[in-house]
């Protein structure tokens, strides 16, 4: 952007409407350069491992449902391995593990062998089948503990991706859980047609910035509106052209390969060395379909089986669709052309607002005047907005969502209704009382680290003490370490058996205490745990508060007699006042948000009864994956600390004069 | 108590001991616990409430950097705090002097969204985010969380360089104009000196804070390979086995490097919080 005043070829300043138009359409084109490559890559990926698990589950189910009693039938399996490799093209590996470590006969370097996790060459496929069959037995595990848990139990596991190859792994399952073996695709992705948006897109915004400096000569007004206009139009019909066609190749791979895909299965299907008694899909769009579906747990009508298969009957489709990390839902359908022409359409609407308030005008002066100091700023700023403000304003809009599988639902208001509107506050995770909770932690913790932290700087200030500073040193040494460590080890120290406090107590002739079996014993490892980490904070603080307390004010209070106590709240606590209560303020703030020890220490136990707000958000989020439920929640926990800080700024005004 | 003298001030003095010598004792206890254990070859916790280990070997360690990745995750956290500090430091020197130096358009509600962010809850930011750094192919990748760590300390950092500028006496800055210098003369042949012990403290701090970072690690890594020593000092007494003497014996040396930089910056650290937080 190179707007710097020239003046040794151009003494007069270039005119303010040319260079105005200039930053718009840069911007604007920069703008959706970025945005589409960002889509484009994720697209390209998500349908890259799409591709890939299509075919892995309709090799595993076809494998599993082979007949493999006969040797024909074994022999057969080799056939669809061997068949899928050509048929389906980019299939640069295929093999067939039995029972986690037996590599069945295909052309594989280690076919027929047994694999052993100390042999070197196998180790790596090893791992992987066994990190595989493990998160699959976890998962079914979870399932059957959390009926509400969002995963598949038969999941397709992407071991590997990047741009030249996705490494993906189905489970071959018999009856309903068993993982009977497991089928290992390495798939080149397809290249995918369409997608010259960024040459285009560069080419235009190149035109369209020469084609406002050619027309510097006419009415400013009337080349703008020419100018601005034309390039928005056609950014727009470039944007919704160049998402069609690439979401059509996208689609059109998908297609392609689950047809190849449907083909191979039917083969297999109809040779006659399968069980018996599958029904036909009837189209590629039905298998593709079917895939989805399975997503949702429902049985899928084509794999309904008509005959019978004794102790195997598979119950529900080809396994396993999502993959076991969540992510976002693939959409490589026409919405996306519409949704960049929304895009485009809003960038209008802005242009037009500022052409018709004659900012362009004035945007162009303001940069023309400080572009220095943008482009200081410019690489922290757009880091913010990247990483911190846009997906702040992303989770408060997931907050009205609600996901349903890999899907997002727009339900308004629900989730925040669901949690302030449940009102049983003797459950354990109610907002309410987890709120209490917070709040209760919150307050006991910050009294005993200012009173801990107070009563040992009012022994250490006394300068006439010897070894002050090595009592000092020491204690300092909680903050020091770093938290995690510090809460892994008073976990240790709770410990029912072998924890050194049981043992201390076991000195003074008490019992051992369970600590993490009832909420208080739970809450008091916690809050010692905390207590010991937070104090010395708070005495370094009034440490040097106290220090910058002149001593003759101390001196004058005894000749007029005063007593100690006299001395401590008419001297001491008014002057500690201006540090003290700032750091009190931080103190609760750090304090309410304290994620780690309450998920070091207890972990929420007993049954998250000593969970605090923020440590309840993270379950929902990742243990629950109800990400847009733990948005909202999250949301009110901002809401909660937003007024809080405006409240005390209204009281302290100790942010004023902090921008000059 | 024989030698204690009847005046009143000696008797106090006594007492104050006493407290300290308590306390630090209660302060210390769970330190030289670790000590002990990481010394201990037994992986159960130890029982007996004598602090010093009965045979005292180096097992521990031996174990540590020949059984498991903890080498690797070393390099791993290593990597990403210095890449952290480096962008980090980078990113938010220039903005900190703009913000210090020149008044624009704008300005003010920058420096109001920075202080903003400062608000904003973790967990909050880390399901956007975790799904952002997933979109774009960097769960488990170094790369993904170094990001995620230089961005989220921008703002404070960027609040107590600004303050740090604006004590450095802008006549140094009109005397190099008058002899010609350029802006980026003055930022880098000037500005940055002069600032040089903010720098090291908010480096300083950017380090020890992607050195310490927990849960945002665990969220992001998968693979065994990729943790960061948090996340794998945290596996080590997961919920199936316990071992403590390697987890005492790694907690030892990722502590002592962080124990030693803290003392050696703690005054500033003291001030520095105070200056960012009462703003924040």
């Amino acid at each position: 952007m190179d707007s710097q005043p020239r003046e040794e070829t151009r003494p007069a300043r270039p005119p303010a409407s040319a260079v105005g138009l200039s930053i718009v359409i840069a911007l604007c084109g920069g703008m959706l350069l970025v945005l589409f490559g960002v889509l484009a890559g994720i697209w390209a990926r998500d349908a890259a491992r799409l591709d890939a698990m299509i075919r892995a589950r309709a090799i595993a189910d076809a494998v599993s449902r082979a007949d493999d009693s006969t040797e024909s039938g074994e022999n057969w399996i080799r056939d669809v391995i061997d068949s899928a490799k050509t048929s389906l093209p980019g299939t640069t590996e295929a093999l067939v593990l039995e029972g986690r470590t037996f590599v069945a006969h295909t052309d594989h370097a280690l076919a027929g062998t047994r694999l052993d996790r100390k042999n070197v060459e196998h180790k790596r496929l090893y791992d992987d089948a066994d990190e595989l069959a493990d998160q699959l037995e976890r998962n079914i595990d979870e399932r059957k503990k959390y009926p509400d848990l969002e995963k598949n139990p038969y999941a397709t596991a992407v071991l590997e991706s990047d741009e030249h190859e996705v490494y993906v792994a189905a489970p071959i399952i018999e009856g309903k859980m068993d993982v009977r073996g497991i089928v290992a695709l390495k798939v080149t992705p397809a290249p995918v047609k369409g997608g010259q948006f960024a040459l285009w897109m560069s080419i235009a915004t190149a035109a369209f910035i020469v084609a406002a400096w050619l027309m510097v000569r006419m009415e400013p007004r009337v080349s703008q509106v020419l100018v601005g206009t034309m390039f928005i139009a056609f950014a727009g019909v470039l944007v919704f052209q160049q998402v069609h066609e690439a979401s059509a190749g996208l689609q059109g791979v998908l297609t392609n390969t689950g047809e190849r895909s449907r083909v191979l299965w039917q083969g297999a299907m109809d040779s006659g060395k399968a069980l018996a008694g599958f029904r036909t899909p009837a189209s590629t769009g039905e298998f593709l379909e079917a895939i989805n579906q399975s997503e949702h747990g429902d049985p899928v009508p084509w794999f309904e089986r008509r005959g019978e298969r004794t102790g195997a009957s598979m119950g529900g489709g080809i396994p396993g669709a999502s993959e076991l990390r969540p992510g976002p839902a693939l959409e490589v359908d026409g919405r996306w052309a519409w949704r960049g022409l929304g895009v485009v359409a809003a960038l209008m609407a802005l242009y037009l607002l500022l052409l018709v308030t004659g900012r362009t005008r004035k945007i162009a002066e303001v940069f023309r005047e400080h572009w220095y100091a943008y482009a200081y700023v410019a690489p922290a700023v757009i880091g913010a907005v990247v990483l911190v403000f846009g997906p702040f304003l992303f989770a408060i809009g997931l907050a009205f969502y609600t996901r349903v599988y890999n899907t997002y639902e727009f339900v308004g208001l629900k989730n925040f209704i669901e949690i302030l509107s449940n009102f049983k506050v003797l459950e354990s995770r109610n907002f309410y009382r987890t709120l209490g909770v917070t709040v209760m932690w919150t307050v006991i913790n910050v009294s005993l680290h200012v009173s801990i932290g107070l009563g040992l700087a009012m022994l250490l200030k006394d300068k006439t003490l010897k070894f002050t500073p090595v009592y000092r040193t020491l204690l300092i040494v909680p903050w020091a370490l770093p938290n995690y460590i510090t809460a892994l080890i008073w976990k240790g120290m709770f410990n029912k058996e072998y924890g050194a406090v049981n043992e201390f107590l076991g000195l003074l002739g008490i019992e051992p205490v369970s600590w993490f079996t009832t909420f208080w014993g739970a809450f008091t490892a916690n809050l010692v745990t905390n207590v010991w980490l937070g104090f010395p904070f708070m005495m370094v603080i009034s440490l040097g508060a106290l220090q910058s307390i002149p001593a003759d004010l101390y001196e004058a209070a005894d000749v007029d007699g005063a007593g100690r106590w006299d001395k401590f709240v008419r001297i001491t606590l008014p002057l500690l006042k201006p540090a003290l209560f700032p750091a009190i303020i931080l103190g609760i703030i750090w304090t309410f948000n304290n994620f780690n020890i309450i998920y070091l220490v207890s972990a929420g136990a007993p049954d998250n009864k000593t969970d605090i707000l923020i440590t309840e958000a993270y379950r929902w989020a990742f243990e629950k994956y109800q990400y847009g439920y733990a948005s909202a929640y999250s949301m009110i926990i901002f809401l909660i600390l937003f007024s809080y800080t405006y409240v005390t700024n209204r009281i302290t005004k100790s942010t004023e004069g902090a921008y000059e | 108590m024989t030698h204690v003298k009847s005046h009143e001030i000696n008797y106090t003095k006594l007492l104050s001991h006493l407290v300290l010598v308590v306390v630090t004792l209660m302060t210390l206890y769970p330190v030289i616990w670790v000590l002990k254990m990481a010394f201990t070859p037994v992986q159960g916790f130890s029982t007996s409430l004598n602090p010093f280990p009965a045979n005292p070997s180096l097992e521990n360690f031996s174990y540590l950097f020949n059984d498991t990745p903890f080498v690797r995750w070393g390099i791993n956290s290593l990597v990403i705090a210095a890449a952290t500090t480096l962008v980090g430091i980078f990113l938010s020197c220039t903005a900190a002097y703009a913000f210090s130096r020149f008044r624009f358009p704008g300005r003010k509600g920058m420096l109001l969204g920075f202080l903003v962010t400062q608000m904003f809850p973790g967990v909050m930011m880390m399901i956007p985010l975790y799904l952002l750094i997933s979109a774009l192919g960097l769960l488990d990748s170094l790369f993904g969380l170094i990001l995620v760590y230089s961005t989220t300390s921008l703002p404070f950092s960027t609040w107590m360089l600004k303050g740090y500028f604006d004590t450095i006496p802008q006549d140094l800055e009109e005397s190099a104009v008058m002899d010609g210098a350029t802006r980026g003369m003055i930022f880098w042949k000037i500005i940055i000196p002069l600032a040089r012990p903010a720098i090291a403290v908010v480096a300083l701090f950017s380090f020890m804070s992607a050195w310490n970072e927990f849960i945002l690690a665990a969220t992001f890594m998968n693979q065994e390979t990729m943790y960061t020593l948090p996340v794998g000092l945290k596996m080590m007494v997961g919920q199936y086995s316990t071992e403590w003497g390697h987890f005492s014996a790694a907690s030892l040396l990722v502590s002592i490097p962080i124990v030693a930089l803290f003392f050696y910056l703690q005054q500033h650290l003291v001030s520095g919080l105070m200056a960012g937080g009462v703003k924040g």
